[in-house]
C-alpha cells in the first residue's frame, strides 16, 4: 500500500540498477519520486538498504543471493518512504549482470504487489530492453519530442538508451567517478560543437533539435571510445548488442547507417 | 579488494601464491638443502614468480584487439616485466652457476633498469586512460608517496650520494634508481586504483599497486643493507636479508596475483 499520497504510486514494475557493492548507479524516475527523491539523481551512490529503507543486513542478503545464484525472485518487502516515512509495499526481485564472467552489479525490479511479471522477465537483457522502453517513454515525454519524425524519434531513443548503457557499465566496472568522467565528456563535445544538451546520471538532456545524424554519431562514438579505453571492446560490445535486442530491425537499420552501430 | 575473491578461481590463485611464499619462506629459513642450497631457493622462487608476471602480461596483451588502448598498456607492461625477470636470471646465472659474488653493476642492473621505462610508460598510459581527474584520493596518496620519498631521500639515499668515497657515478646512479623508480611505479598504480575506486576494475590494480609497495620496500632495504654492508649472500641470513629477499619474492607474487585477476575480468584465462 502507498500511504505517501503526495508521491505517485507505482502501477508497473522499476528498475533499479546497482555495482558489486549494492550501491545505486541508476534509479527510474518514477520509483525515485514514488520512495520520495527529488530526483533520481539523489539516491546515486547511495546503498540499496539505504534507498529503500530496509535494514543493511536484509539489503545485503537479497544482494549476496542474487550474486550468488544469478537472480532472485520474488520477495515481499517494506520499504520507507524518505520524507514522509510511511511505508511502501513492493515485490523485490533482481538478476546478477557479468562484466567477463564476474558479477558487477544487480538489476532489481521493484514490482506492486499486484502486478505479476512475464515469464522470462529474470535476465539481464530483458532490463536492457527495460531501460530502452525506459528512454523512450521519457524522450518522448521531453524536450526532444522537438526532433520531427518517428525515425528521427527512434533513432534519438536509441543513441540515449545506448549512452544509459554505457553509463552504467562504466560505473559498474570503474566506479561513480568514471561515470562522471563520460557525462564531463559529453559535455565538454557538446560545448565545442554549441549543442544544446548535457547528461546527468546517464541521462542524455536535449534542449532543443537541432542535433543531426552525424552529430549522434559522434557523441555515440566519443562515449563508445571512452568506455573501450576504461573496460575493454569485449566488455562494451557485449553490453550493446544485448542493448540492441530490444530494438526492431528497421531502427537498427538506420542506426548503422547513421553510424550510431558498428 | 575484496570483491576480487568472490571469484573462487581468483581465491585459488591467491591461494597457490600464498602458499608458495609460505613455502618459500619456510624453506629459506631451513634450508633443507643446507647453506649452499639456498641460493637455489630463493633464486628458483625468484625467477618462478617474476617469470609468472612476464607470462600473465603476455597472455593479456594477447587477449586485446589491436584497436584497444589496452593492448598498448599490457604490451608495455609485459616488455617491463620481462626485462625484470631477465635481470633475475642473469642474477641467477652469476649467483647459482658461477658461484661468484654478482658483480654491480651488471648486465642484470641494466635490464632491471631499463624495465622501469616501459613500466612507467605502461602505469601512466593506463592512468591516462581512465580519464578521471585529481580528488582528494588522488591528492593524498600524493602526499603521502611524496612524504615517504622525502623520508627515504634524506635517511636512505642521501647518505649513499654524498658519501664521499670511491664509488662510481653509476653504481650512485642505480643505487639512487631502484628505489626512486620503485617509488614511482608506486604512485602510478596507486593513481590507476584509486581512479578506478568503487568499481570492479579496481581489485585488480589494487593488487599491483600492493605488489609494487612491497617490491618498493624489499629493493629498499637491500639498498640499505648493502650500502651499510649487512646484507649477506653467503651462510644463514641476518633479519634484514631476511626482510629484502622474502617480501621480494611475495611481491612478484602478488602483482602476477593482480594480473590474474584482471585477466579473469577480461576472461584471458
Amino acid at each position: 500500500m502507498n500511504d505517501a499520497h503526495d508521491e505517485p504510486a507505482l502501477d508497473r514494475p522499476a528498475l533499479l540498477f546497482t555495482d558489486e557493492r549494492g550501491l545505486v548507479v541508476l534509479m527510474e524516475d518514477v520509483l525515485a519520486k514514488t520512495l520520495g527523491f527529488e530526483t533520481p539523481d539523489g539516491a546515486l551512490g547511495d546503498s540499496l538498504g539505504s534507498v529503500l529503507g530496509l535494514s543493511s543486513n536484509e539489503a545485503g542478503e537479497y544482494l549476496s543471493e542474487i550474486a550468488s545464484k544469478g537472480q532472485m525472485t520474488y520477495r515481499s518487502i517494506q520499504a520507507v518512504h524518505r520524507r514522509s516515512k510511511d511505508s511502501l509495499s513492493f515485490l523485490i526481485s533482481g538478476t546478477a549482470d557479468y562484466g567477463g564472467g564476474r558479477f558487477i552489479g544487480a538489476d532489481i525490479t521493484l514490482t506492486p504487489p499486484s502486478f505479476s511479471l512475464p515469464s522470462g522477465y529474470f535476465n539481464h537483457r530483458a532490463h536492457l530492453e527495460r531501460m530502452a522502453d525506459m528512454v523512450r517513454a521519457r524522450v518522448k515525454a521531453g524536450s526532444a519530442s522537438l526532433i520531427s519524425g518517428e525515425k528521427e524519434l527512434e533513432l534519438w531513443t536509441y543513441l540515449a538508451a545506448r549512452m544509459l548503457a554505457i553509463y552504467v557499465l562504466l560505473t559498474r566496472m570503474g566506479g561513480r567517478r568514471v561515470g562522471e568522467a563520460l557525462e564531463e565528456r559529453v559535455r565538454r563535445l557538446a560545448e565545442k560543437r554549441k549543442w544544446a544538451l548535457e547528461m546527468r546520471a546517464g541521462r542524455i538532456d536535449l534542449h532543443q533539435a537541432g542535433l543531426n545524424p552525424e552529430g549522434l554519431a559522434e557523441l555515440m562514438k566519443e562515449a563508445v571510445d571512452y568506455a573501450i579505453k576504461v573496460t575493454s571492446l569485449r566488455l562494451v560490445n557485449k553490453e550493446l548488442d544485448e542493448l540492441d535486442s530490444g530494438f526492431d530491425d528497421a531502427t537498427l537499420q538506420v542506426a548503422t547507417r547513421y553510424a550510431l552501430r558498428s | 579488494m575484496s570483491s576480487a575473491f568472490q571469484d573462487r578461481k581468483n581465491v585459488t590463485a591467491a591461494g597457490i601464491a600464498l602458499a608458495v611464499w609460505v613455502l618459500f619462506t619456510i624453506a629459506y629459513l631451513v634450508a633443507p638443502l643446507g647453506d649452499a642450497g639456498r641460493p637455489w631457493i630463493s633464486d628458483g622462487a625468484t625467477l618462478a614468480s617474476s617469470w609468472s608476471t612476464a607470462v600473465l602480461a603476455f597472455l593479456l596483451w594477447k587477449g586485446y584487439d589491436p584497436r584497444e588502448p589496452a593492448k598498448r598498456i599490457w604490451l608495455a607492461l609485459m616488455i617491463g616485466f620481462a626485462l625484470w625477470s631477465v635481470g633475475e636470471t642473469i642474477w641467477a646465472y652469476y649467483d647459482i652457476l658461477l658461484g661468484a659474488e654478482v658483480p654491480f653493476p651488471s648486465i642484470a642492473d641494466l635490464a632491471w633498469a631499463v624495465g622501469y621505462l616501459p613500466l612507467w610508460i605502461a602505469l601512466f598510459m593506463r592512468y591516462r586512460s581512465i580519464g578521471v581527474r585529481g580528488g582528494r584520493g588522488f591528492w593524498a596518496a600524493l602526499a603521502v608517496v611524496g612524504l615517504i620519498g622525502v623520508l627515504v631521500l634524506r635517511y636512505i639515499l642521501w647518505p649513499i650520494v654524498t658519501y664521499p668515497g670511491s664509488e662510481r657515478l653509476i653504481e650512485k646512479f642505480l643505487t639512487v634508481l631502484y628505489p626512486v623508480g620503485d617509488l614511482i611505479l608506486l604512485l602510478l598504480a596507486v593513481m590507476v586504483s584509486i581512479a578506478l575506486r568503487g568499481g570492479r576494475l579496481s581489485s585488480a590494480w589494487q593488487l599491483i599497486a600492493a605488489g609494487m609497495a612491497v617490491l618498493g620496500a624489499a629493493d629498499l632495504l637491500f639498498v640499505y643493507a648493502d650500502w651499510n654492508e649487512i646484507y649477506i649472500t653467503e651462510g644463514s641470513p641476518n633479519l634484514i636479508t631476511f626482510l629484502a629477499d622474502v617480501p621480494y619474492v611475495g611481491a612478484y607474487l602478488i602483482i602476477a596475483v593482480g594480473e590474474y585477476v584482471q585477466a579473469r575480468l577480461e576472461e584471458t584465462v
